[in-house]
């Protein structure tokens, strides 16, 4: 059975929309390479922006640095032992230390940003991205799906409600396993209904 | 005898402004390195999946590998 425009519709909700979305529904204006000639976008999830939070701080901190040294009244030249280079060399020791900052913050972002989850009326595709040197796809067919969990476990999932969403494939790789996304529950469901559509339509193709 | 030939690096005469430029361009020309293969794995990246922010990503990281090899110049230069 295919669905109809105002199941999409109930669905859909209005907050989940824009490029930063931490669960974007229906996203528009996605290039996804593997994605099949009638195949539709159906959620693009990412983590929940408060795992970000330590680095943040970090980045926040390593921001801030120089200013609250310099209100301390410490010279970090002088302290370090580079009190008798040039001023010129100092000016460039300082913007190398803001661009160690901001390119920290860069990469930061990037893993943020490109580590998605992708649920498809067709398929589930995990894009993993770590560090520099390190990413991977991974995908399953809905019809591949065997069993969907989700948990929501800990203070600071139940305050900003996220949790990670499990999900049991039969394909070769045996799990795809959301981690941290934001509403699980509505993730969960979501997924599920797809898979129970895929299903259908699935053993609807097979009786034909 | 080996004591003698340890006798080139002496801790109390030791200045780190010495071996600070040398060792700042040794780490500068390395962060040119990553930064570039970070430009790269942008690229291949927004080439899986493109976004509306895909064409600000990929200038942000080239910038930042322009900005690296910059600082390289400049420490250079100063050294």
């Amino acid at each position: 059975m295919e669905p109809n425009s105002s199941d999409q519709s109930k669905h859909k909700h209005s907050k989940h929309s824009g490029v930063l979305a931490m669960v974007w529904d229906h996203p528009a204006k996605i290039n996804l390479s593997m994605r099949e000639q009638d195949e539709h976008i159906e959620l693009l999830l990412r983590r929940h922006w408060i795992t970000m939070l330590p680095l943040l701080v970090i980045l926040l901190a390593g921001l801030l640095l120089p200013f609250i040294i310099s209100l301390l009244g410490v010279d970090l030249f002088v302290l370090t032992g580079l009190g008798s280079s040039s001023v010129h060399f100092q000016v460039v020791v300082l913007v190398v230390w803001y661009m160690l900052v901001l390119g920290f913050g860069f990469v930061c972002f990037l893993n943020w940003f490109f580590n998605v989850y992708i649920v498809t009326d067709k398929h589930l595709i995990d894009v993993d991205y770590w560090g520099l040197f390190f990413h991977r796809i991974s995908d399953c067919r809905l019809e591949q799906v065997q069993d969907t969990s989700h948990d929501v476990q800990g203070m600071w999932e139940i305050l900003f409600n996220y949790g990670d969403v499990f999900v049991q494939t039969a394909s070769e790789l045996s799990n795809i396993d959301f981690i941290s996304v934001s509403e699980p529950e509505f993730v969960h469901q979501r997924i599920s209904d797809l898979v129970s559509q895929a299903l259908e339509h699935d053993s609807g193709r097979h009786h034909n | 005898m080996f004591s003698d030939q340890l006798t080139f690096f002496d801790p109390a005469n030791f200045s780190l402004a010495a071996v600070a430029a040398p060792l700042l361009i040794i780490f500068l020309a390395l962060y040119c390195v990553f930064s570039f293969v970070l430009y790269r794995q942008a690229k291949i990246l927004i080439n899986i999946l493109g976004t509306p922010l895909s064409p600000l990503i990929k200038r942000l990281a080239l910038f930042h590998f322009c900005f690296s090899f910059l600082m390289l110049v400049a420490a250079w230069l100063v050294a």
